[in-house]
């Protein structure tokens, strides 16, 4: 599914609630089946005991059924109730259990420690839970007034059923065991009746349910899933045309009128002030979002003509977030192409020149160890810093045409910091690549420096050029870089 | 510390979260015994009634009294259920309420040691299977007690019964029945209390590898724009094929030992009801017992053996779950020791402070080396200290 999907409104609530109905304890979809054979199994209950009892008194066979509907119709009320509002208590609902969760979460801790949180904390469970508690009193409630009315039906019809009964074997048509046995009929077929109506109104809701796996399962994609042309196989000349981008329901485009060309094996810098819309472009070009005007251009043809799967097997990335996942770390590093010839001696070598491999073959398993110690045992979880040159070390071993790094030093010390630039050019050596940073330094070793701001290109050229004219760019260079002088520092 | 104590420990701890809640549910459980007792007797008496031919009169009032006395039941039934409801709700939230108070009040250094949070981890785990600990304790309790008073009840009622078949006299095929009856029933008991381990250890397998899913499936969550340029999706596909295929494996294995187990645990239990049948049907072809005695005293002796079947259940469900009880109420009797006394701190008037270490080594709860060692630094107030390192 295209990616720019999962981060579209409708389908976050499309999938919210087909996933919350799937992981909640009355999945429509495994219940169907039960629904439907309690339904048949009424059915013919209703067959053949409406048969039996018909025989004797078609009338009392009239009576309970006008009892068993009015019975359900009057009830029906409270699931309905339940229904409708499910949703408004449902968020409430996880308020509450994120709230409870929080205090579990001993990294928050810290927080809630320092700050004094807790009577606060304290405070707002309560009201969540009063709120929660007022919601299950009226549905409750209701549910106390449907039980009273289905007494009131249950009366009413084993009124109904004596008196026809008794006054049948007054008048000698049947017996005393008769009696029993037909007893024992009617309050069956009361069952089966009620089973029934129940079954159809259950399945209708199981129907509405199904509703949403079904627009999860169809929803579109913009994307082209279908045969592609041939990707490129030297250095790829990536260009934007007049490309402007808004989000999902924003009022605001984050790119505007975006003109740009990489030429094949350029190594770009883009920098700018957080909200400029970096990393916005950079996931334009790895082809996450579709431009909302304009065009982007790979190697001369439109991003459209290319299969997007293929496409993204060009790119190696570096993203802000990194997302363990609980792989074994050979895993991790080589998932992009695992059946690469020597894929294991490569992924060694991905891991030394990103500065990881000493600490990956110091673990008990070497590179088979698995991360995340929350989930595996034996499992590591490998610091904010280690990570980061993990992230490297897997973009490394992809080694594809086009690389994009955003913020990769991060949170790395000044060494580890160094290591990365000084390999810069050799790691892309014949690829298109773009750096993002906030670290002015980043910029000396590229080829070409872009200034983002506001969503348009306002800089663009060379360190030297830029510097020379003295604008924005040679402003925020000169910022930093004072800190690193010696000498006295004016505030 | 003896073994029922825990049990007892839970229990009070328990019903210090909502004290209505006990009283309230046993009153309804009673409640609930009463009325099919209720209407086995009201249906024999019916049913005795039609056959000895009684007037339209008494007929009427008989069927008057049923309905009424079913509808009485069936409303405060039905008043009492929601007040239960609602209690239960309470009692729920004060627990959460209470389980994160002590979390929050725990030393931070109580919440890094790797014991604390198997403690805290144990204690959602066993809820998870089966509903262990605490859960398993209120509804075994629950069980006891319904079962208890249905038996109660019933021996009230077959005062009656016993008083028509002694005043018969010595049968010997009645005796007979009475000591197969009796003799099958504990025997049930008996099976099922060898069997117990066998299914508490199913049970146990089955729950701790749906908690080892629950696990490994959060450490497969996948960030869309990883997944898609790194091909993740591949790996995890394979994982969850492999996951699948053991769950079948496990769950197909479980289902067998159940039904060899439980096979025949069914018939043993048919035969106290067939002895039931036999030896009702004996008494009112001889004329001892009136005709509505079939409903009734079937429906009680069919009762009775069921009852004391699930109470034996239910005792050695509550022993079994005796160990689950234990990190719960650890958890609640973890102590601090961060100083949590009164002792005046001494403020300046402008309320800054010195900070200062003197020789301060500081080694992580189960780790080996030493994190800090021999730290002495004083910083005055007013300074700005910067820490820098690799």
């Amino acid at each position: 599914m295209d990616y720019e999907n999962t981060e579209r409104q409708d389908f976050k609530k499309i999938k919210q609630y087909s996933f919350g109905d799937a992981c909640g304890g009355n999945c429509a979809l495994e219940f169907i089946w039960r629904d439907i054979s309690d339904f048949l199994v009424a059915l013919v209950g209703i067959g053949t005991y409406g048969s039996l009892l018909g025989l004797l008194h078609p009338m009392l066979f009239a009576v309970v059924a006008a009892v068993s509907a009015a019975s359900y119709f009057l009830t029906r009320w409270q699931p309905q109730y339940y229904e409708k509002h499910k949703h408004a208590f449902e968020k409430e609902q996880r308020k509450l259990s994120y709230l409870n969760e929080l205090s579990e979460n001993f990294t928050a801790a810290k927080d809630i420690k320092l700050y004094g949180m807790e009577p606060w904390l304290r405070a707002m469970v309560r009201d969540y839970q009063s709120y929660v508690l007022l919601w299950e009193k009226k549905c409750s409630l209701r549910g106390l007034f449907a039980s009273l009315l289905a007494g009131v039906m249950s009366f009413v019809q084993n009124g109904v059923t004596y008196f026809v009964l008794i006054g049948t074997w007054l008048a000698g048509e049947i017996t005393v065991g008769d009696f029993v046995f037909y007893f024992g009929i009617v309050s069956g077929i009361a069952g089966f009746l009620q089973g029934v109506i129940r079954s159809i109104a259950k399945l209708n809701t199981r129907a509405g349910q199904i509703d949403y796996y079904r627009d999860f399962f169809s929803y579109p994609n913009k994307m082209n899933y279908g045969k592609g042309c041939a990707l490129p196989k030297d250095a790829v000349k990536i260009e934007l045309r007049d490309v402007w981008y808004r989000y999902d329901k924003a009022e605001d485009y984050t790119l505007k009128g975006i003109n740009l060309t990489i030429a094949g094996g350029e190594s770009l810098a883009l920098v700018g002030l957080n909200g400029a819309g970096k990393t916005t472009l950079i996931k334009l070009i790895c082809g996450f979002y579709l431009p909302t005007r304009g065009e982007i251009l790979i190697d001369g043809k439109k991003m459209e003509a290319y299969n997007i799967n293929e496409y993204y097997s060009m790119i190696s990335a570096v993203f802000q977030e990194i997302t363990p996942v609980a792989f074994s770390v050979f895993e991790f590093v080589a998932s992009a192409d695992l059946t690469r010839q020597n894929a294991r001696e490569e992924a060694v070598l991905a891991m030394k020149r990103a500065g990881i491999w000493e600490k990956i073959q110091g673990l008990a398993n070497g590179m088979d160890t698995h991360l995340m110690k929350g989930i595996y045992d034996d499992g590591v979880d490998l610091s904010g810093g280690e990570m980061q040159k993990l992230v490297l070390a897997r973009a490394i071993y992809k080694d594809s045409v086009i690389l994009i790094l955003d913020e990769p030093t991060a949170a790395l010390d000044p060494i580890a910091e160094n290591n990365l630039y000084l390999q810069y050019r050799a790691l892309t050596q014949d690829k298109t690549s773009i750096y993002i940073s906030h670290r002015f330094a980043s910029t000396r070793f590229c080829d070409r420096i872009v200034l983002l701001e506001n969503g348009a290109i306002t800089e663009s050229g060379t360190h030297e050029e830029l510097m020379a004219q003295n604008g924005r760019y040679a402003h925020m260079f000169k910022i930093q870089a004072k800190y690193y002088k010696e000498g006295e520092i004016h505030a | 510390m003896r073994k029922e104590n825990i049990t007892w420990r839970a229990y009070r701890r328990y019903c210090g979260y909502n004290k209505k809640y006990f009283p309230l549910k046993f009153l309804h459980i009673f409640l609930q015994n009463i009325s099919p007792y209720f209407n086995l007797w009201m249906s024999a008496e019916i049913v005795t009634a039609l056959s000895d031919g009684k007037s339209k009169e008494n007929l009427f009032e008989l069927v008057t009294v049923t309905l009424l006395g079913n509808l009485f039941i069936h409303i405060l039934g039905a008043v009492l259920g929601r007040s239960v409801d609602i209690a239960l709700q309470i009692l729920r939230h004060n627990e959460s309420a209470a389980l994160n108070r002590k979390t929050v009040s725990l030393d931070y250094a109580k919440l890094e040691d790797p014991d604390t949070r198997t403690l805290r981890r144990k204690i959602k785990e066993n809820a998870y299977i089966n509903n262990y600990g605490v859960t398993a304790m209120q509804n075994g309790l629950e069980e006891l007690f319904r079962c208890f008073t249905s038996m109660l009840l019933a021996v009230i009622l077959f005062a009656e019964m016993a008083a028509d078949m002694v005043r018969a006299g010595f049968e010997p095929l009645s005796v007979f029945l009475l000591i197969g009856l009796i003799g099958f029933t504990a025997v049930s008991i008996g099976y099922n209390h060898f069997t117990q381990k066998k299914s508490s250890e199913r049970n146990r397998k089955i729950g701790e590898w749906m908690l080892k899913e629950n696990q490994l499936g959060r450490g497969h969550g996948l960030n869309g724009m990883d997944a898609r340029i790194y091909k993740q999706q591949d790996i995890v596909t394979r994982f969850d094929t492999r996951m699948n295929r053991e769950h079948l494996r496990l769950f197909s294995w479980a289902r067998r030992q159940a039904w060899i187990l439980t096979t025949p645990y069914i018939l043993l239990s048919k035969i106290p009801e067939i002895c039931v049948y036999l030896i009702v049907c004996f008494y009112c072809t001889k004329g001892i017992f009136p005709v509505g005695g079939v409903i009734k005293y079937v429906g009680y002796l069919n009762r009775v053996t069921a009852d004391l079947l699930a109470f034996f259940n239910t005792l050695s469900d509550l022993k079994n779950n005796e160990p689950f009880l234990i990190p719960y109420m650890e958890y609640f009797d973890i102590r601090n020791d961060m100083y949590q006394g009164l002792l005046a701190v001494e403020k300046r008037s402008d309320k800054k402070f010195d900070i200062e270490f003197c020789d301060v080594s500081f080694r992580y709860a189960g780790a080996e080396e030493y994190a800090l060692k021999h730290i002495s630094l004083s910083l005055k107030a007013g300074e700005r200290l910067a820490v820098v390192g690799g």
